[in-house]
């Protein structure tokens, strides 16, 4: 497809417009219809409350919602809870993606080979992770079904559990220690364990109001 | 006004309404902190919270939809909406209702987008005073838009019927006890389909037709509303964001 041909002039960039699910935006021949939009019988309509954004180079057309709701796509990075171990996988439930404050549309059950749990030689999923552990992890992919990984020092063990008394551990060097039953853990903990932030758009606003606060 | 009249000589009905008249409205969206939209409504004397979660995984598992997702809707009355205190849980009528709602949504809602998952739709009626499942729709709809939910349209709500053998728009409480007919209905606004369609007592074809066309142009005036609900909600939105931005970059 070459554009060159294309003697139309680009429209100038118009300004934002808000549209509503239902509000005709175009004509097919005229864009693609992208994100937030759909075509329907030649014309393409907004799905979604949001901002118009035109792409005039790739002409698309797409409808940028304020809050849309997350689908998992490869690269986000994961907040999940460990649901099971085994041998060569273990299993973990995704709660939320981190920066979004909504809950995650569609499967949620991810699973992670033991080839993707550090990036040095593992043995087995056993002893790296302990059902019940909050993880961050990667997801590398969606389809057949949701895959993560926890190589890289920012992923892994946000907040471990005893496997005792499950009480929540604390960092010791680069082991979990549990304070009631005095035993450490060797298992695959993320570069900030502890109190985690995981930051929204909603609590960044929060967090900023306590730092203030908390200056006296 | 006579004793006991519905609609006078003058077509005045028994609040001062005229016959095409609805009540007023009162509609704002994105009121609830924790749900993913939410809207809230007055019309006359109805109060209609509704709020939209999702889309998320549907449970139990066996209810998924492989292919598309599934639209469940709650309607429940407040066991103070009514003047005699209603038993609180789901009714023969209240489930019927949710019935017929999540039906009307699942025709605009693009359920393809997400196999397997579940939108849910809560509507609490706070207030009752006749045509709460009108009321119930309108909002509902506002609250999945609030939600981002892809939909093919907004779509509205509104009744129409008879009394004193007068067709009339949007029933109030007298009218709907005493009146001849009450035809509650719902239309996809952009292409003036029927999403939803009930009738309780009896009306002529001719008044069939004539209160249908009143219906759908109220429908389309309460359309209007629906998005100058959202515009004001999104407004203030898109200003907040543009500040934050520009204090951000030091602008």
């Amino acid at each position: 497809m070459s554009h060159s041909s294309d003697s139309r002039k680009d429209e100038p960039p118009k300004e934002k417009k808000l549209v509503f699910p239902g509000d005709e935006l175009a004509v097919s021949e005229e864009y693609i219809a992208g994100e937030g939009t759909l075509d329907e019988r030649g014309k393409i309509y907004a799905s979604t409350v949001g901002i118009v954004e035109l792409d005039s180079k790739e002409r698309v057309l797409r409808v940028k919602a304020f809050n849309p709701p997350v689908m998992l796509k490869n690269g986000d990075d994961v907040i999940a809870v460990v649901s099971g171990t085994r041998e060569s996988m273990g299993t973990a439930d995704v709660v939320q993606v981190e920066g979004r404050e909504r809950s995650v549309s569609g499967d949620t059950n991810g699973s992670i080979h033991v080839s993707k749990v550090s990036s040095s030689y593992t043995k087995s999923v056993k002893g790296e992770f302990y059902i019940g552990d909050i993880i961050r992890a990667k997801v590398i992919s969606i389809d057949p079904s949701l895959q993560l990984a926890t190589t890289g020092k920012r992923y892994g063990i946000l907040r471990g559990y005893c496997t005792q008394c499950r009480l929540p551990m604390t960092m010791k060097g680069n082991l979990l220690y549990c304070e009631s039953c005095d035993s450490t853990d060797r298992r695959k903990i993320s570069s900030d364990y502890g109190d985690t932030w995981v930051e929204t758009e909603k609590n960044k606003k929060h967090r900023e109001h306590m730092d203030k606060k908390e200056v006296p | 006004m006579e004793e006991g009249k519905l609609v006078n000589d003058k077509g005045i009905r028994v609040d001062g309404r005229r016959v095409d008249e609805l009540r007023p409205i009162k509609l704002e969206a994105g009121v609830l902190n924790r749900a993913d939209g939410s809207a809230y409504i007055e019309w006359g004397k109805n109060k209609v919270l509704a709020a939209v979660y999702g889309p998320r995984e549907a449970h139990p598992r066996h209810r998924q939809d492989p292919a598309r997702a599934l639209v469940q809707c709650r309607y429940n009355m407040a066991p103070f909406s009514v003047s005699d205190r209603k038993r609180p849980g789901p009714d023969r009528r209240s489930v019927e209702i949710s019935k017929v709602i999540s039906e009307a949504f699942s025709h605009v809602v693009l359920r393809e987008q997400f196999p397997r998952a579940t939108v849910d739709v809560f509507m609490e009626v706070l207030q009752a005073s006749a045509g709460t499942r009108c009321t119930a729709l309108t909002v509902a709809a506002v609250a999945l838009a609030d939600a981002g939910i892809p939909m093919r349209d907004i779509i509205s709500s509104c009744a129409f019927g008879k009394a004193d053998g007068q067709v009339i728009l949007d029933l109030d409480k007298a009218e709907d006890n005493e009146g001849q007919a009450d035809v509650p209905i719902a239309i996809v606004p952009r292409t003036n389909e029927i999403v939803l369609l009930q009738m309780d007592g009896h009306i002529t074809k001719e008044e069939f037709d004539s209160g249908l066309k009143m219906a759908v142009d109220a429908c389309h005036r309460i359309n209007e509303m629906q998005r100058d609900a959202l515009r004001r909600r999104y407004s203030v939105t898109a200003d907040t964001h543009e500040a934050v931005k520009a204090i951000s970059e030091g602008v």
